[in-house]
């Protein structure tokens, strides 16, 4: 198949998957969302305490099986990492600060927009200009390292994701004890597991095969025109803005929207913070996870740091919400953006004098 | 299709070689590293015709910048 068909096919499971599982019974522009998922699913770990936000989503269970199985069948499961795991932890707390600001990760951003938000558009901006930012400390010369494949007894934890992802899915699908599940709120709206996890499998083998990655588009198209990951998101938002009007589900403006404020200076920032952490990362966090299930522990890692991050959030009351974002939170994205500056600028390497070639 | 690419350790490490093979006068092109290539998606590529490759790892090696693959055949995305 050509990659024009792959970036429809990709384009259209995202777009049409996202707004079906809304339909099903996810919260209003909750298809996917790489971070809101993962909250959630910190949440039914009781990583943190807020009772209305406690589901083990199998959507994000299905990306990983799928981007596993992908791996595996094609013989590119190859279990590697050892590049600046501890960065990468704070990396990954830092884009899920940002995003719970917002409330949404840049899929979201893109899926809220195409349901009418216009505080998406807000938010991408911000994301755009976290991107731009990462970028100039790529070009000074930022690098996390090497990764090198793991040949020791290190490489059993790239197969962490996916046992966690099997033991959750049991989980979910026996209404296990040692998961919490919200009783309200968006936590209790949620698609049939199976249908979830459907839709999660479809999305993760596409997205693995793809490389999907919004943080990573907008990075290549700055850096050299290349827009193969930009197309895939395209297609998304047009078949997602279909499959919202198609349903009734378009409303246009920015109050009243599903789990969103219009706090654009907060909604700018969040998703600013969360592209400086992602472009500084090497990927977003529907990236970190599909790469996490290939193998990848720097990108395990980073997961972990966004589960730590939902914690953190919730704890300590960072997050933003409908009624929009607290002093805590405001303070807590400047010093993320401070934090992951200060990161970007001194990860960068001593670079050997340029002797100019003749 | 099939391409000649050289990858880097850096982004920046591609920038400053893509610099010095123009100052060479050899054909270069920045993509993002081929999917084929590499499961992960950090970092650039320089793509180069067949023909110059060699000319061109050696004024990269002489420059000291440091390449991860030194001119691999792959298959274009």
């Amino acid at each position: 198949m050509s990659s024009i068909c792959w970036i429809l096919l990709t384009g259209l499971v995202f777009g049409l998957g996202a707004v079906l599982l809304v339909k099903f019974g996810n919260p209003g522009n909750y298809g996917y969302c790489a971070a809101c998922q993962l909250r959630d699913i910190a949440g039914a770990l009781g990583i943190h305490q807020v009772a209305t936000l406690q589901y083990a989503r199998p959507e994000i269970m299905g990306w990983i099986i799928g981007a596993f199985s992908l791996a595996t069948v094609r013989g590119e499961f190859r279990p590697r990492g050892g590049s600046n795991p501890i960065i990468r932890f704070l990396l990954g707390m830092m884009m899920m600060l940002g995003a719970l600001v917002f409330l949404g990760c840049p899929l979201r951003a893109l899926l809220r927009l195409s349901a009418g938000d216009l505080n998406g558009i807000t938010a991408l901006f911000g994301f755009a200009g976290g991107i731009g930012a990462g970028i100039w400390f790529l070009q000074s010369g930022y690098n996390l390292g090497r990764s090198r494949v793991h040949d020791n007894s290190v490489r059993y934890l790239g197969y962490l994701p996916v046992i966690g992802a099997i033991v959750l899915l049991i989980g979910v699908a026996m209404q296990a004890p040692f998961l919490q599940f919200s009783l309200k709120g968006p936590g209790s709206q949620h698609a049939p597991w199976l249908i979830s996890l459907v839709a999660g499998l479809a999305a993760g083998v596409l997205a693995a095969k793809t490389r999907m990655c919004l943080s990573g588009g907008v990075r290549d198209y700055l850096l050299v025109r290349d827009t193969y990951l930009l197309k895939i998101y395209g297609v998304m938002f047009v078949a997602a803005l279909a499959a919202n009007v198609y349903f009734g589900l378009f409303k246009i403006g920015f109050s009243n929207q599903p789990l969103a404020h219009s706090m654009h200076i907060w909604n700018f920032l969040g998703l600013f913070l969360v592209g400086l952490a992602a472009t500084l990362a090497g990927g977003c966090p529907l990236r970190q996870l599909i790469l996490s299930a290939e193998g990848n522990t720097d990108a395990l890692v980073c997961v972990l740091g966004m589960l730590a991050g939902a914690g953190l959030a919730h704890g300590l009351n960072l997050a933003g919400s409908g009624a929009g974002v607290g002093a805590a939170g405001q303070i807590a994205v400047l010093v993320g953006i401070g934090l992951t500056a200060a990161i970007g600028f001194l990860f960068r390497e001593k670079m050997v004098a340029l002797k100019e070639a003749i | 299709m099939e391409i000649h690419v050289i990858t880097f350790q850096s982004v920046a490490q591609a920038f400053r070689a893509e610099k010095i093979l123009k100052n060479q006068d050899i054909a270069v092109k920045l993509i993002p590293i081929p999917r084929s290539l590499s499961g992960c998606c950090e970092g650039l590529a320089a793509k180069i015709a067949e023909p110059d490759i060699t000319a061109a790892v050696e004024a990269l090696s002489k420059s000291g910048v440091e390449m991860i693959q030194r001119g691999v055949r792959v298959r274009a995305d």
